[in-house]
């Protein structure tokens, strides 16, 4: 269509977009920006650790670049790509609406979210960046020579874009949905990326008043967390993590809720127990995320019971996320499974999420976390429960929506190379992890020379991640190669009976020629016709 | 930064007797001397925590011996004294009692006890009960107490970080005033200054105190609980104060909170429609 | 045919009875302080944690791996045969919508309150420290530890304990945000500003031994390390003697 009108149009229109299927495709992009980025900071980061001592950074470039790594890969890469590109992109044509809701103040949520990309990136730009690790504890990050305003800009921006995000989507699942679409036909992304808003919209404001008083305690004097005025340290880390962990859910979800319909089109099946995992499942983790977050502070200094009580709550939500899985691989049983590429990173998942689970547990239990707890052990453990399955459902829907974007296919056999590479590399780099942090090794370190046993394992996680670098980048290749010369696609290359797949690939202005009826539809009448 | 502020915190304690004392009257003859604060600053950080020996062997204004273990088992609010002082003693045991009287739902000798003890070697039983009778403490839970043993004095106030000493040129012990608050362990868990003290400081000094011991942390009712996350303490001014950037941020959640509730009402009612 | 349900729904109920019996059952957490109980007839909180530690890796894996196997089974077993295969879906009754989400959970309920209780018994353990313990101060700044013994004696990143004494440090911090980490003891925690923090620890045997300090704390938070030396009783009170002899004369 570029061909036509000038580049200059093309981008003025893209940049001026209200269409929701751009505004994904722009939040994509940013998002896979920043993953680029943050993933080579990590193998930086990765290089520096594989000997003990200095290598090839000094201490502050690292923890410099470990705060942007967290930060980039949660708040640019995670959320923006799960309820940013995922939920934009598809959620509106799984629903039968034309567009969201708020065109405008859709736009308006991506270029905050790009705003905080550049400033993000403006980390290595400035002079004093910010090294307090994405997490920014006081007094450290009040008393820290680096920059902690953009930190909390960072935050503010990001938490204003998914606050705007959230609203917006909500509203159009609530009202846009077509003629005949009833709540128990949605899709389980749909329902799944729902219940992540309404956490999103709960349990922002507070991180974002933390961070504001925090920066307001470096730049204005103020005292709210300063122990020798009145202030409480440990209030800050609770606040922080009321919010984040349920941003964990908020990452989770999606994530689930992508694979869910990638499994259930592969398998050509139904989802097993859909409405017992919409209910029990995606329902109860809505109500649980916000009563477990002291588990990130068994090591603190709360008092004991409250220590005591959420490590009950925190083993317990494990229930809601087992249905969750259950329904995932019951949707397996008496399918016909296809093996293309998003399948296999559905497969991936399935596993990855399944280790990141199960070592969630020794975590909970607060009598081990007392070893466990900010060591390399937790790194692993939220690498794999979230970093990696998420990237992998990421990368799966993508390539799961390529055609449904672009309107080409990708090559199967670089997909599933890339496949392959990023499961192994993955694997090798923070299966590993658990074991280096199992003796003590523990996490932002710059150096371990004092633990110099450690070295040939870390040099492992090394080469792991070496290889994960290089899936993702066979990913990137394939995508682009796939942009220039794929292969034109049909409007329904998977054969999914979910609505997006009735339009044209890509789909035009409005989605469809006229709003489908979806009395008799159901996304996943599989073996039924 | 701590120190700095306990500075200007005993800068400020050392101002009132120097300067408002005589015009008050109620704090007497007070030292005319510039005392660097800090030779009597208690390093709060270094004491708190720290287990007071309870086997030193006390005796009150009864003449009835006991040791400071007998008290444990409730929190306990231990003041430094002397007895001849006619200055701020006997006022911070009268505020003492004041503030606990307003102090609800706790009552001195059931939910915890107060001890005055007397650094003086010189003080006897009589100079106690004298000192009890006219501040006014001679009740049940209160206890004015000297040390059977003069050198228990000493290692009591050590472990305390409490520093005391005579100044000859104006006849008085320079001493801080301060309400130490042990746990039933009898460790000490608050230090509270000044004349100034509410019931509310009271209840949630000794809430912290029951809370606070290691491995019995405990809750006795919810209001304990509340008052406790209300207030943090504040080592400037040596009491608590409010904890602002708790109400900040509840009141974003519920703020949040019900803005997505009344949405949801909303939209309940128009499907209704 | 329906002689197997009735038997299969029968044998399930009976699992899930039993498991979540036992684990309510053992959820009478025991304080080790009372009745003098200790979980695994250990009263040192790193044998606890290594006794706790293998019970959970058995039952994680045991859940991984028939987890695995069931899904690697259902990827074999229903891969697509032809082209333009359907999957066949089970038709569920009401009642087997309310028993797959019934029995996982009960399993998984006896499951975690099983790891949840003996977790707690373990947890009180290692937050109760013994009566007999050596208390020690420990005042983190950035970036050393300072320890202070009773008798006054101080030492820096250096903490010399006797073999065989419960070693209970009482911690706060003059700066920011710290945790003491001691691997070898399975145990850490953060001591901060304003706040009193505690932990408590059981050197067995002589020998030297890492300490590092695990909350990000700036700069050099990986060089703010230092070592827990574990003496023979004599070869302490020896050392202590000789620093005690130290302070008075630098006192002196």
């Amino acid at each position: 269509m570029s061909g036509k009108k000038g580049f200059g149009t093309t981008l003025k229109e893209w940049i001026f977009t209200t269409d929701h299927k751009r505004v994904g495709i722009l939040y994509l992009i940013g998002s896979f920006a920043a993953f680029a980025v943050a993933g080579v900071i990590a193998l930086i980061i990765r290089m520096e650790l594989s000997t003990p001592g200095a290598d090839i950074t000094d201490p502050n470039t690292y923890n410099v670049m470990l705060y942007f790594h967290g930060a980039a890969m949660i708040l640019g890469f995670q959320i923006p790509a799960l309820t940013g590109f995922l939920a934009n992109y598809l959620l509106p044509l799984q629903i039968g609406a034309k567009d969201v809701a708020f065109p405008r103040l859709n736009a308006l949520s991506l270029w905050l979210f790009w705003m905080g990309i550049v400033l993000a990136l403006l980390t290595f730009v400035i002079p004093n960046p910010p090294d307090i690790m994405w997490t920014g504890y006081p007094p450290y990050s009040i008393v820290s020579p680096g920059n902690t305003a953009f930190y909390t800009f960072t935050v503010l921006i990001m938490g204003f874009a998914s606050i705007a995000g959230g609203v917006n989507l909500l509203t159009t699942i609530i009202y846009m949905r077509a003629p005949g679409m009833r709540w128990f036909k949605l899709n389980m992304f749909v329902w799944c990326t729902a219940a992540a808003f309404i956490i999103q919209l709960v349990f922002v404001p507070v991180l974002g008043s933390a961070v504001t008083m925090l920066s307001f305690d470096k730049y204005l004097g103020t005292h709210f967390f300063d122990p020798s005025a009145g202030g409480d340290v440990l209030l800050y880390q609770n606040l922080f993590w009321f919010y984040s962990h349920p941003a964990v859910y908020v990452i989770l979800l999606p994530m689930l809720g992508i694979m869910f319909d990638v499994i259930a089109t592969f398998a050509r099946n139904r989802i097993f127990n859909y409405k017992v995992a919409v209910l029990g499942g995606v329902g109860g983790i809505v109500l649980m995320s916000g009563e477990v977050w002291v588990h990130h502070l068994y090591t603190s200094g709360m008092p004991d019971w409250i220590r005591i009580g959420m490590m009950v709550s925190t083993i317990l939500i494990s229930i809601p996320v087992g249905i969750c899985v259950i329904s995932m691989v019951g949707t397996l049983y008496r399918g016909a499974i296809q093996y293309k590429t998003p399948m296999l990173y559905a497969v991936g998942f399935i596993f990855l999420f399944l280790i990141g689970g199960l070592t969630g547990i020794p975590h909970a239990v607060a009598a081990l976390d007392l070893h466990l707890q900010d060591t390399h052990f937790v790194v692993a453990h939220f690498h794999y429960v979230m970093a990696v399955s998420g990237t992998f459902a990421v990368i799966g829907g993508t390539y799961y929506l390529f055609p449904k974007m672009s309107g080409k296919m990708c090559n199967e056999g670089l997909g599933k190379i890339g496949f392959a590479l990023t499961f192994i590399g993955s694997n090798l780099t923070f299966f590993t992890m658990f074991l280096v942090g199992l003796d003590g090794m523990p996490r932002r370190y710059f150096d371990y020379s004092h633990m110099p046993e450690l070295a040939s394992l870390h040099q492992i996680i090394t080469y792991g991640a070496f290889i994960l670098g290089l899936g993702v980048l066979v990913t990137f290749i394939n995508w682009i190669h796939a942009l220039i010369w794929g292969k034109k696609a049909v409007d329904n290359p998977w054969g999914s009976k979910s609505l997006e797949w009735t339009t044209t690939s890509p789909p035009g202005p409005g989605n469809w020629a006229e709003v489908p009826d979806c009395t008799n539809f159901d996304p996943y009448a599989y073996g039924e016709d | 930064m701590r120190k700095v502020n306990l500075i200007n915190l005993f800068v400020v304690a050392v101002l009132s007797l120097t300067f408002y004392g005589e015009a008050r009257g109620e704090y007497g003859r007070t030292p005319d001397t510039s005392i660097d604060p800090s030779v009597i600053q208690i390093d709060e950080g270094k004491y708190l925590g720290a287990k007071l020996d309870g086997e030193v062997e006390l005796e009150d204004s009864k003449g009835k011996s006991f040791k400071l273990g007998d008290l444990y088992g409730k929190p306990t609010i231990l003041v430094f004294s002397y007895f001849n002082c006619d200055g701020a003693c006997p006022t911070i045991s009268r505020d003492l009692k004041r503030a606990v009287g307003k102090a609800d739902g706790i009552v001195a000798g059931k939910d915890f006890n107060v001890v005055t003890i007397s650094f003086d070697k010189s003080d006897n039983r009589d100079e106690a009960n004298k000192f009890a009778m006219m501040t006014g403490t001679n009740l049940e839970g209160w206890r004015v107490a000297i040390t059977r043993d003069t050198e228990d004095i000493s290692r009591l106030t050590e472990s305390a970080g409490y520093k005391f000493f005579w100044s000859p040129r104006d006849g008085a012990f320079i001493h801080p005033t301060v309400f130490i608050f042990l746990s039933p362990e009898g460790r000490i868990v608050r230090y509270l200054y000044g004349a100034s003290l509410g019931g509310t400081d009271i209840r949630t000094a000794i809430a912290e105190a029951d809370f606070g011991t290691p491995g019995k942390s405990k809750v006795r009712d919810l209001s304990d609980l509340f008052l406790i996350a209300c207030y943090s303490y504040n080592y400037k001014e040596g009491k608590y104060s409010l904890n602002y950037p708790l109400f900040i941020a509840a009141g974003a959640f519920i703020f949040s909170l019900s803005l997505t509730v009344f949405g949801i009402l909303i939209f309940k009612r128009k499907v209704r429609r | 045919m329906l002689i197997r349900r009735i038997y299969m729904s029968v044998f399930l109920l009976l699992v899930t009875v039993c498991t979540a019996s036992t684990s309510f059952a053992s959820l009478g957490v025991r304080e080790p302080e009372e009745e003098g109980y200790h979980l695994w007839g250990v009263s040192d909180p790193a044998e606890g944690f290594h006794h706790l530690w293998e019970e959970v890796m058995i039952d994680i894996f045991a859940i991984g791996i028939i987890f695995s196997l069931i899904t690697i089974y259902l990827l074999i077993k229903y891969r697509r045969r032809y082209e333009g295969q359907e999957g066949s879906p089970p038709k569920l009754t009401k009642i087997s919508r309310v028993g797959w989400v019934l029995i996982p959970v009960f399993i998984f309920m006896a499951d975690d309150l099983f790891i949840a209780a003996e977790g707690w018994t373990l947890w009180n353990t290692y937050r109760t420290p013994p009566e007999n313990s050596y208390e020690i101060e420990l005042e983190s700044a950035m970036w050393s530890w300072n320890f202070t013994y009773p008798d006054g004696v101080e030492a820096m990143n250096e903490l010399r304990v006797p073999v065989g004494t419960p070693i209970l440090l009482r911690m706060t911090s003059r700066d920011v945000v710290h945790s003491l980490f001691l691997p070898d003891f399975k145990v850490k925690e953060d001591s901060m500003p304003g706040r009193v923090t505690y932990m408590w620890f059981l050197p067995k045997d002589a020998g030297e031994y890492v300490m590092t300090c695990a909350e990000f704390c700036g700069v050099m938070h990986s060089m703010m390390h230092g070592k827990v030396i574990v003496m023979e009783e004599n070869d302490f009170n020896t050392w202590m003697a000789e620093e005690k002899a130290k302070l008075g004369k630098g006192g002196a």
